[in-house]
């Protein structure tokens, strides 16, 4: 069931991976084409700033979160990873894991309360078009909850690694390993 | 106890493997509970998780990995080795000072050490290992040489400094170019010494036709474009360094296309791995950032720049001491990790103590150079050795030269600061 979960949930960590990719990608294209808007036509982009600073950078950052960690993206400090064996190894993975959850459901919770808030309030930044705020908090709680669900599964499957199969899951690549730098290639 | 608190929880977290920017938030969310309550650790957590990537400036940051994913993707640092490797081939070590200037070259464009090193071990290493090159040499200037990348104008470490010391990030991203022209240099002149003491081991390259050689040029031209691009802009104020950031990126994605490299699948995976690069750095944004609302309500910072006010021992100890203690970091310690978590703590001193903060920042990005081909965990020796099928120990043995000469071009930065500053203060306001 945890292996089914597992895969349900990077089901939904692949695209949003893709569509945080898309983003980046067309952050570039809308900064570029602003700066020669600006210089060629004396007319740049009035949105521009407002919109990848609002939505854009949250979106690149909330829908790649989950899947970065799925992929060992996010770094970590492994010198005391080399002296441990494989059975301490796994439980710092379960403690990495629920420690990280209770970060990011705390940060989902609030993050939702906040989006419901503006969304009643109709919070907007005014400017020359107005904003609306909500649809950028709300990557706050969709990303947070994503990450919540990998790392809860993440420390479920180390958990069953130590006491049934260790198959089931291996262990993060440290820096410098054979496997870390053929993930680095990959 | 509040900080030591908050401190022993950050190393215990460090200890276990947790990624670094989830281990300082969750000490900096401990820390900011025990000092204002429920209220105030909510309050953060509402606001920061937000508010950490909601900077136009943070831009720069993905926009620079974006740029690097494509300069890799267009392949032109295998001929910018090349075309050095044609001119300096015949000189003694002369494909070593190869390396050295296409690590420069590549780093110009493309500001992401690792990277760097990657493409340097993968094209000029296989090159001296073949011409008879010690190969202890050979990986210990492609693991130094990779490291300039850190100190260019495209340099996603310069950036992040920038964002954490609240400094001119443009003026920051200047202020790097002579510094790594004297790193540059400093390696070439480590080369020389080396084959000077032992001529065999970098035996010199055969003669090519000075009309080949000419042709070689050529190819250096896209690159020196994409280098104005981005660092000619930056330095006359036309755009800011987030814009130039993002116009470099859409010349290198051009110069990959035009080179007939692109493919939509390998489209999507440089854009993905710049994504992902680009996560990993925002979550340890956000992370450093619930981590110092944390240590600011402990006054710690305060209190500690109080007392180093109040030593009576010469400033220039002083810097001496911090930057060895960077030194000893770097040997263990992820260079990113080191600048989100020492950064905001050490600046208030150094500028207590009269440095200039941008001076101070590629002091800090040359100490982790350093780093870098430092063992036990010195990155780019370790993807040396992969790449050359050599024993990393040898490759650290290989780096060691450079770490001794590393050390004087930063006795030389420390103690000539015009070498940083005059660049950037000839800026357009």
């Amino acid at each position: 069931m945890i292996v089914a979960l597992d895969r349900g949930l990077s089901a939904i960590e692949r695209p949003a991976a893709v569509l945080s990719a898309f983003v980046l990608f067309g952050m570039m294209l809308i900064v570029a084409v602003d700066v020669a808007m600006r210089y060629v036509f004396n007319d740049p982009f009035a949105w521009s700033h407002d919109v990848i600073s609002l939505y854009l950078l949250p979106a690149v950052f909330y829908l790649a979160l989950s899947r970065t960690f799925d992929i060992h993206g996010h770094i970590g400090v492994d010198i005391l990873q080399y002296s441990l064996s494989d059975r301490w190894r796994r439980l710092c993975q379960i403690a990495i894991g629920l420690l990280g959850a209770g970060l990011f459901v705390l940060i989902a919770w609030l993050g939702f309360e906040r989006t419901v808030e503006e969304y009643a309030d109709g919070s907007a930044i005014s400017g020359l078009i107005e904003w609306s705020t909500w649809i950028s908090v709300a990557f706050v709680p969709l990303g947070s909850l994503l990450i919540s669900v990998r790392l809860v599964i993440y420390a479920l499957l180390h958990a069953i690694a130590l006491i049934f199969d260790e198959r089931i899951v291996e262990l993060p690549p440290l820096a410098g390993s054979e496997e870390s730098l053929l993930e680095a290639e990959a | 106890m509040t900080v030591a608190a908050i401190l022993a929880a950050l190393l215990l977290l460090l200890a276990i493997g947790m990624p670094v920017g989830f281990a300082m938030a969750i000490s900096g969310a401990l820390g900011l509970y025990m000092q204002g309550g429920i209220d105030t650790l909510f309050g953060v957590l509402r606001t920061a998780p937000l508010s950490g990537v909601s900077h136009y400036e943070l831009l720069t940051i993905p926009m620079f990995l974006l740029m690097a994913e494509m300069v890799l993707l267009s392949g032109i640092a295998d001929e910018l080795f090349k075309t050095a490797a044609a001119w300096l081939g015949r000189i003694p070590g002369g494909l070593g000072m190869a390396t050295a200037l296409a690590g420069a070259g590549f780093g110009a464009i493309c500001g992401t050490s690792t990277a760097s090193a990657a493409t340097l071990a993968s094209t000029s290493l296989p090159s001296m290992v073949r011409q008879g090159y010690e190969p202890k040499l050979a990986a210990g200037v492609v693991a130094i040489s990779g490291t300039l990348a850190m100190l260019m104008p495209t340099s996603v470490a310069l950036v992040i400094y920038g964002l954490i010391a609240e400094v001119n990030i443009g003026k920051l991203l200047i202020s790097g170019i002579i510094p790594a022209i004297l790193v540059t240099i400093t390696i070439l002149g480590t080369i020389l010494l080396l084959v000077w003491q032992d001529p065999a081991r970098a035996p010199a390259a055969r003669r090519l036709p000075f009309r080949e050689k000419l042709q070689m040029l050529w190819s250096v031209g896209p690159m020196l474009l994409l280098f104005t691009a981005v660092t000619g802009v930056i330095y006359t104020g036309v755009a800011t360094p987030t814009e130039a950031s993002a116009v470099g990126a859409l010349g290198a994605f051009l110069l990959a296309l035009a080179r007939l490299k692109v493919t939509i699948p390998r489209l999507i995976v440089a854009v993905q791995r710049a994504s992902y690069g680009s996560c990993m750095i925002l979550a340890i944004l956000i992370g450093a950032n619930i981590f110092s609302y944390a240590f600011t309500l402990t006054h710690v910072a305060h209190d500690l720049v109080a007392w180093v006010g109040g030593l009576a021992v010469s400033r220039w100890i002083i810097i001496t001491l911090i930057l060895a203690g960077y030194i000893l970091l770097g040997s263990f310690m992820d260079q990113m990790a080191i600048l989100v978590l020492t950064v905001p703590i050490v600046l208030p001193v150094i500028k207590t103590l009269g440095f200039d903060p941008i001076w101070f920042g590629v002091i800090k990005i040359v100490t982790a150079e350093v780093g870098l081909i430092t063992p036990p965990i010195g990155l780019n020796c370790f993807i040396v050795a992969r790449y050359a099928h050599r024993p990393v120990t040898e490759v650290f043995r290989g780096t060691f030269p450079h770490f001794i000469a590393h050390l004087v071009a930063i006795a030389l930065l420390v103690a000539f600061p015009e070498l940083v500053l005059w660049l950037p203060s000839q800026m357009a306001q």
